[in-house]
């Protein structure tokens, strides 16, 4: 009687077991992949940060040179000059949400054809790429027919491409079209999830329309654009494919991105002086998104 | 039950496994980059090898997107190629490293072997391009060949000779050429294709006497608006800056020194040719007709030739462009050097292989037999040979072009050619640093006189961002990293 009541519970704790293992093997794949592709990397990333390390030879052999790729890389005007670059885009950030607002509110009001709407302003980011930077290459040209239309208002013909503050206009114009499908969608859900009950008890207050999205509908917008700045910070910090399709970088590198920079030194093989990039790169962005979610957090509690 | 729950994970086991690829022992591995017509030739020579020595080969044929750095993965593992693609920038590191075998004492049993591949019947001087004394760190020295040429290019001038007769016949040539030493003579300044009467020798023009010839070539007949040239800055003004005594680097390797007198004079020479000079295609019109558009057109008189052009060139009609080559100008009549700059690409063998003579017998055949000079050279030109025994034959056999094509062996054989300053250290980033802001120097559109900065000016700018990329390769060099 005794031995079977010790038994059962046995029983039960070794299926337990088992089922456990089995259960862990499942996922195990996917915690090689984790491990595999992206705990690894990240630890050796940071050690070759401390080597001089060229990727021709295994890192254990390359010398430990302490925080001289550090030294280098933030010594270099070209890494400032990229970073400041880089930072120069991200005023596309303000400049699509505001379009995107304005244009999710249009498309909010039940007009016609809203439907053909969305998936127009959405074309653009579901376009390859390449066919986008061939159309803006052909309209932004001297000849081209942005130049064509502004001749007929007589100014003088603009080198969008070829010179640097107009190429980086350029390049902050094509970011925002090709990101504004995707903006406008989630600020149409936002606005959808914004109840009629708070616009008409604010209009019974007497507030006008500007003070009704002032004061209750940007503000209810919090979370959206919360996500739309947090993603576009990342992204933005990480622009390559654009300048570099766009303008190789250039003219004058005034378009040369921080990615750009970093993959310049991997071609060089200064892995090194790459990865110390890329760590820079990540640490600001961390620092930069904890600023906004510690905002965030402040404002909702407040 | 236990078994039903096992088998997914059994399963998946030879999923994992397929992403493991191994080489296989006894064939030879290489990994090249070409166009799509190129990697047909390659095929059908790697093909004749294994028929000719019963090697297996296996060949990885690429475009030229990633392959530098698919290769810079795979160079530090032992899944490394056995035969890969190396310029004389990149040997100097790889040597160091341990990366590149000594092919050295391969060559020599090669050479020994009864019907093999003497590698001293390279051109005279290219294996030295892929020298590197590791101990001393001085290029081009040093008793181990670290790679041995693929092939050897170099970038003379052509012209267009419907172009130019038509300036004759209309009087343009004479109004603008009877200057100086040709100002009494009949017709003015001879004609690109003709020997200056003073040598005997097909004529070599000052920069003057170029920009005259340009002047003479810029015109409108018919509708048709014809340019004296429209040369590609990245790829043509080091032979302005060469010719007037300029250097990208100091003899020792260890100073940029583009800001010095006579890297300055050439440089000013080449844009103002370029820009302020009213001869060229502007910077405005190649954006809307690329040079090489406008010279395949046949509307520019002057242009850069390269021994890969020249298939692309002879599918022309004649009666567009008739052209033929000529040498880059020189300074003054104080100065007869002229040059321009020799491209070279080399197969490199990985010290990890397991089959160093099959390799290396692969990369000779490639580079210096019959069959690699019959389908590179001969039958369609996409590269000068490589072997000297074979230099006559290609000179006197006229079906292949241009006529003149002896120019072409003339850059790298009597002197007139030196390699491209990215081969002079032990990076690219210092020179990148100067090709990467060139456009200050440019006219920003028709309209405004000059770029945001002159050439001095720039020359001034860019030599200390230069210089601090320098010395980090300088000092990656020094401890051989």
């Amino acid at each position: 009687m005794n031995t079977n009541i010790v038994e059962k519970p046995k029983k039960r704790k070794v299926k337990h077991v088992q089922e456990n293992i089995i259960g862990y093997l499942f996922i195990l794949p996917v915690f090689i992949g984790i491990a595999f592709f992206i705990v690894y990397p990240f630890f050796y990333s940071l050690v070759s940060t401390f080597k001089n390390w060229n990727g021709l030879v295994p890192l254990s052999v390359a010398p430990t040179v302490g925080f001289e790729m550090y030294r280098r890389v933030l010594s270099d005007s070209l890494f400032w000059q990229a970073f400041g670059n880089t930072l120069i885009t991200l005023i596309g950030i303000p400049i699509g949400m505001i379009l995107s607002i304005a244009i999710a509110m249009l498309l909010n009001r039940g007009l016609k054809f809203t439907g053909i709407f969305r998936v127009i302003f959405y074309i653009p980011v579901v376009s390859s790429i390449t066919a986008i930077i061939i159309l803006w290459r052909a309209m932004m040209n001297t000849q081209g027919p942005i130049n064509d239309f502004l001749a007929l208002f007589g100014v003088k013909a603009i080198n969008f491409l070829g010179e640097p503050g107009w190429a980086r206009f350029s390049l902050i114009m094509m970011l925002v079209w090709k990101g504004l499908g995707t903006s406008i969608l989630l600020y149409l859900a936002g606005l959808q999830g914004i109840s009629d009950t708070y616009k008409e008890a604010a209009k019974i207050d007497g507030a006008n329309d500007w003070q009704i999205f002032w004061h209750v509908t940007f503000p209810l917008l919090g979370p959206t654009h919360f996500f739309i700045v947090v993603t576009g910070i990342i992204g933005g910090m990480q622009l390559y494919v654009e300048p570099e399709l766009l303008l190789g970088g250039g003219p004058s590198r005034a378009t040369t991105t921080l990615l750009i920079y970093l993959f310049e030194r991997f071609g060089a093989h200064r892995i090194s002086e790459a990865s110390v990039v890329a760590w820079v790169l990540g640490v600001f962005v961390f620092i930069i998104t904890a600023i906004q979610f510690y905002t965030n957090y402040r404002r909702e509690k407040a | 039950m236990f078994k039903k729950k096992w088998m997914p994970l059994l399963l998946s086991i030879p999923l994992l496994l397929t992403g493991c690829k191994g080489k296989t022992s006894d064939s030879v591995t290489i990994f090249i980059y070409g166009q799509a017509h190129e990697r047909s030739i390659y095929s059908k020579i790697i093909e004749k090898f294994t028929e000719e020595t019963g090697i297996k080969v296996n060949a990885e044929l690429v475009n030229t997107d990633g392959y530098a750095e698919t290769l810079t993965a795979s160079l530090g593992t032992k899944n490394a190629p056995d035969v890969f693609y190396s310029n004389p920038a990149s040997i100097g590191r790889y040597a160091m490293n341990g990366v590149i075998l000594d092919l050295k004492p391969y060559l020599e049993i090669e050479a020994e072997v009864e019907d093999g591949l003497d590698y001293k019947n390279f051109l005279d001087g290219v294996v030295d391009y892929y020298r590197y004394d590791v101990t001393t760190k001085k290029r081009g020295e040093g008793e181990a060949v670290w790679a041995i040429p693929k092939d050897v290019s170099s970038y003379p001038l052509g012209y267009n000779r419907n172009i130019i007769n038509l300036s004759v016949e209309l009087g343009h040539w004479a109004t603008h050429t009877k200057k100086g030493a040709w100002a009494s003579r009949e017709g003015g300044m001879p004609l690109p294709w003709e020997n200056d009467p003073r040598t005997d020798k097909q004529i070599v023009y000052t920069f003057e006497e170029f920009t005259n010839a340009c002047r003479a070539t810029k015109f409108i007949h018919n509708e048709i608006e014809y340019f004296g040239t429209a040369l590609i800055d990245t790829w043509a003004m080091h032979s302005w800056i060469w010719a007037a005594g300029g250097n990208w680097l100091s003899d020792d390797g260890k100073t940029v020194t583009v800001n010095t007198p006579e890297f300055i004079a050439g440089f000013t020479e080449f844009i103002d040719l370029m820009d302020n000079r009213g001869i060229s295609q502007t910077r405005e019109q190649m954006g809307v007709k690329p040079h090489y558009d406008r010279w395949m057109a046949g509307e520019v008189a002057f242009f850069n030739v390269g021994v890969w052009d020249v298939a692309a060139f002879e599918s022309v009609p004649k009666e567009l462009l008739d052209y033929g080559l000529m040498p880059t100008p020189r300074k003054d009549n104080a100065s007869p050097e002229w040059y321009t700059y020799i491209g070279t690409l080399g197969y490199a063998v990985s010290s990890r292989t397991r089959v160093a003579q099959e390799a290396v017998k692969l990369a000779l055949y490639m580079s210096m037999s019959t069959e690699s000079y019959n389908r590179m050279t001969k039958y369609q030109t996409i590269q000068l040979p490589n072997n000297k025994l074979m230099v006559d034959e290609y000179l006197s056999d006229e079906t292949i072009k241009p006529e003149n094509k002896g120019i072409f062996l003339d850059v790298i054989q009597k002197g007139h050619g030196k390699l491209h300053p990215t081969a002079m250290a032990y990076n690219s980033l210092w020179y990148d640093a100067f090709i990467a802001e060139l456009s200050r120097v440019w006219k920003v559109t028709d309209d405004d006189p000059s770029g945001e900065m002159s050439p001095a000016q720039y020359a001034a700018y860019v030599q200390p961002i230069m210089q601090a990329q320098l010395n980090i390769a300088l000092a990656d060099e020094a401890a051989g990293v």
